[in-house]
């Protein structure tokens, strides 16, 4: 992880650092908390909610900046611009904004990202399932939040165009709308493969 | 090696060593730091150094030298970078390049990349042929109140250099021209102090020193160093001795490049008073420290300033509750209220100590969050990780852009995964 130099110590240079921040910065505040414990939801999912919450103590904004739609903005332009609205508006409302000292401040951050292959391959739905049990929760935070942002089209994550490449429609709808933001890394897969296991025993008749 | 740690580490973190060996076997790293024993570099450079080497990179570690008059000094700019309110003189300084110099004369530099850790030989750029671009400035201390004079100062060395590495981003320094990456430090399960003990090897030790296994005990493992606090630690404790009898064990080692320990430990001493329930020990063992760990019922790190606080890391992988000053590394470990508590004095140490001592269960399942926060963020295999990957950046050149190690078998449908390269998930 790389430090930029844009930081904040209140909502206005907060504001002011969405603005100029690479896209990847953003999505790296906007998810590394899932990352860093992977049993555990974190209270507030993104750095800019935990942020205005914990230091700040801007408890609505940082409900707002919580409640960011982020399964259905694939685009971290809007994404940006949702954010941005929400600052805005609150500064907009009152003027008036706590300063917090530089140490408490808000690094701005990027990722230097490396994708490590595992050279686990699924060639059935049912290997996929076995694989999916026993992959690095990583692995599934990747399909999840990461590739959805790196492919074109209206993608909306890997597992869901694999499922319907296999026929599987109904299970590919069910895993678009499931809501990664809502689940830690490990609760997340345990609800796929609860999914994925009953199509394929419905698909098989079982 | 890699076998060792199968079934404790995640098995990613082994897979993507695997990936990393592949690409830089044969390439060299170097480290240089100002300590072989004591202290958080030389721990973990103890376990990283086998570890890249057991993976085909030619790893090898120097440590400078100097006279107790050097170490004088470079104590002085680690407590002015620190924050220290100290002055260096112009003659000092000088004195510090000299010695550096004649450093840089014995030592063979040469490596595809060098790692030079923390103030003390960061001037040694000035005095080696190595190509620039190859080396990196880690810097393990605590910068985020420095001394402008002294910070001003190394300034112009650090600038030079290829790359900057923190701990957390408040480290940072704004206008530094050079990237500035983080990664977190890391232990080894393996080691002596961190690996698994049966509770006999934990009474032989506790009772070897005559501390009672049938009361609490409070610990704090750290340098007697005014920035750990340990004067704040015995006046927290002697508010919850009111109400509980418990013990505390204030424990430290000492190292070659800290001159100021003894004076640190006097005072302690002093204030300690003759309580009977206060256990000073020196330079316990890595095992003795392990086994002190273990018998806490909490454990305290009360730092004033703290570049990240190993031993936070060690006790909540004993699985302990940890009581951590809300500064420097520290904060980026404790899950205030989830693995521990942050506190801003030592009245709020009390607080949470009186709590913790009160909620053994509530304290019970702190410490098992924080087991499993380190299991993901900070054991040596993560660590490891993030240096390969800081060669292969400093040696492709790269900028940003990801890096995509070699894929096994053509198209990968499960299992690619991201991950920052200089830091913990």
């Amino acid at each position: 992880m790389e430090v930029t130099p844009l930081r904040a110590t209140c909502l206005s240079q907060l504001l002011t650092g969405v603005t100029l921040a690479s896209e990847w910065s953003l999505f790296f505040h906007l998810h590394q908390r899932f990352f860093q414990n992977p049993a555990r939801l974190p209270d507030y999912p993104n750095d800019f909610a935990a942020w205005t919450n914990d230091i700040l103590g801007e408890y609505t904004v940082a409900e707002r900046l919580a409640n960011l739609n982020l399964i259905r903005s694939i685009d971290l332009g809007a994404v940006r611009r949702e954010i941005s609205v929400i600052l805005a508006e609150r500064l907009m409302k009152d003027g008036t904004e706590r300063h917090t000292p530089p140490e408490y401040g808000f690094v701005f951050c990027q990722p230097r990202l490396a994708a490590f292959a595992s050279g686990r391959l699924a060639h059935t739905p049912r290997e996929f399932v076995e694989m999916l049990s026993g992959i690095d929760s990583d692995s599934i935070g990747y399909h999840l939040f990461f590739a959805p942002r790196v492919t074109t089209g209206p993608v909306i994550n890997d597992f869901s165009i694999w499922f319907r490449q296999w026929g599987y429609e109904s299970l590919a709808r069910q895993l678009d709308a499931f809501d990664p933001y809502l689940n830690s890394l490990e609760d997340t897969r345990a609800c796929l493969v609860e999914f994925i296991r009953k199509a394929i025993r419905e698909e098989k008749g079982d | 090696m890699m076998e060792k740690y199968r079934g404790i580490v995640p098995d990613a973190a082994l897979d993507e060593l695997h990936a990393l060996s592949r690409i830089l076997r044969n390439r060299s790293l170097l480290h240089v730091n100002s300590t072989r024993t004591g202290g958080g570099v030389a721990e973990i450079l103890a376990s990283l150094v086998p570890w890249t080497e057991s993976l085909g990179v030619r790893t090898r570690w120097e440590v400078i030298t100097g006279s107790p008059g050097f170490f004088e000094v470079t104590k002085s700019m680690h407590n002015a970078l620190q924050g220290a309110d100290i002055e260096i003189s112009h003659s000092e300084l000088q004195a510090y390049l000299q010695n550096l110099h004649e450093n840089a004369k014995r030592m063979d530099m040469n490596a595809d990349v060098v790692v030079i850790h923390d103030p003390q030989p960061a001037y040694l750029i000035d005095y080696c042929p190595v190509n620039p671009k190859s080396l990196v400035w880690r810097c393990h201390i605590d910068l985020s109140h420095p001394n402008a004079h002294v910070w001003r100062f190394l300034r112009q060395a650090v600038s030079r250099y290829a790359m900057v590495v923190f701990h957390v981003p408040q480290f940072a320094q704004t206008g530094l021209p050079v990237p500035q990456v983080l990664i977190a430090p890391s232990i080894d399960p393996l080691a002596d102090k961190n690996r698994h003990l049966d509770e006999d090897e934990i009474t032989a030790v506790t009772d070897r020193f005559g501390i009672d296994r049938g009361r609490p005990i409070l610990v704090q493992i750290s340098r007697f160093d005014r920035f750990k606090d340990p004067l704040g630690v015995i006046k927290a404790y002697k508010q919850v001795r009111q109400n509980f009898d418990c013990q505390l064990v204030l424990a430290g080692g000492s190292a070659t490049d800290d001159p100021e320990g003894p004076r640190v430990r006097s005072e302690v001493e002093q204030a300690v008073a003759g309580d009977p329930d206060i256990f000073v020990l020196s330079s316990p063992s890595d095992l003795e420290v392990n086994a002190l760990q273990r018998a806490a019922t909490v454990i305290l790190q009360k730092s004033v300033r703290e570049g990240f606080g190993l031993t936070v890391t060690e006790a909540m992988w004993k699985g302990k509750p940890v009581i951590g000053g809300a500064v420097g590394g520290i904060t980026s470990q404790i899950v205030h209220g989830v693995t521990g508590f942050l506190v801003h004095s030592p009245d709020g140490a009390a607080f949470r100590l009186r709590y913790l001592l009160s909620h053994p269960r509530a304290a019970g399942q702190m410490g098992e969050k924080g087991r499993e926060h380190v299991r993901h963020n900070y054991l040596i295999t993560r660590h490891v990780r993030d240096y390969l990957l800081l060669m292969l950046n400093i040696l492709e050149g790269r900028s940003g852009r990801p890096i995509l190690l070699p894929r096994r078998n053509g198209t990968v449908i499960l299992g690619e995964k991201p991950h920052e390269s200089f830091s913990g998930t």
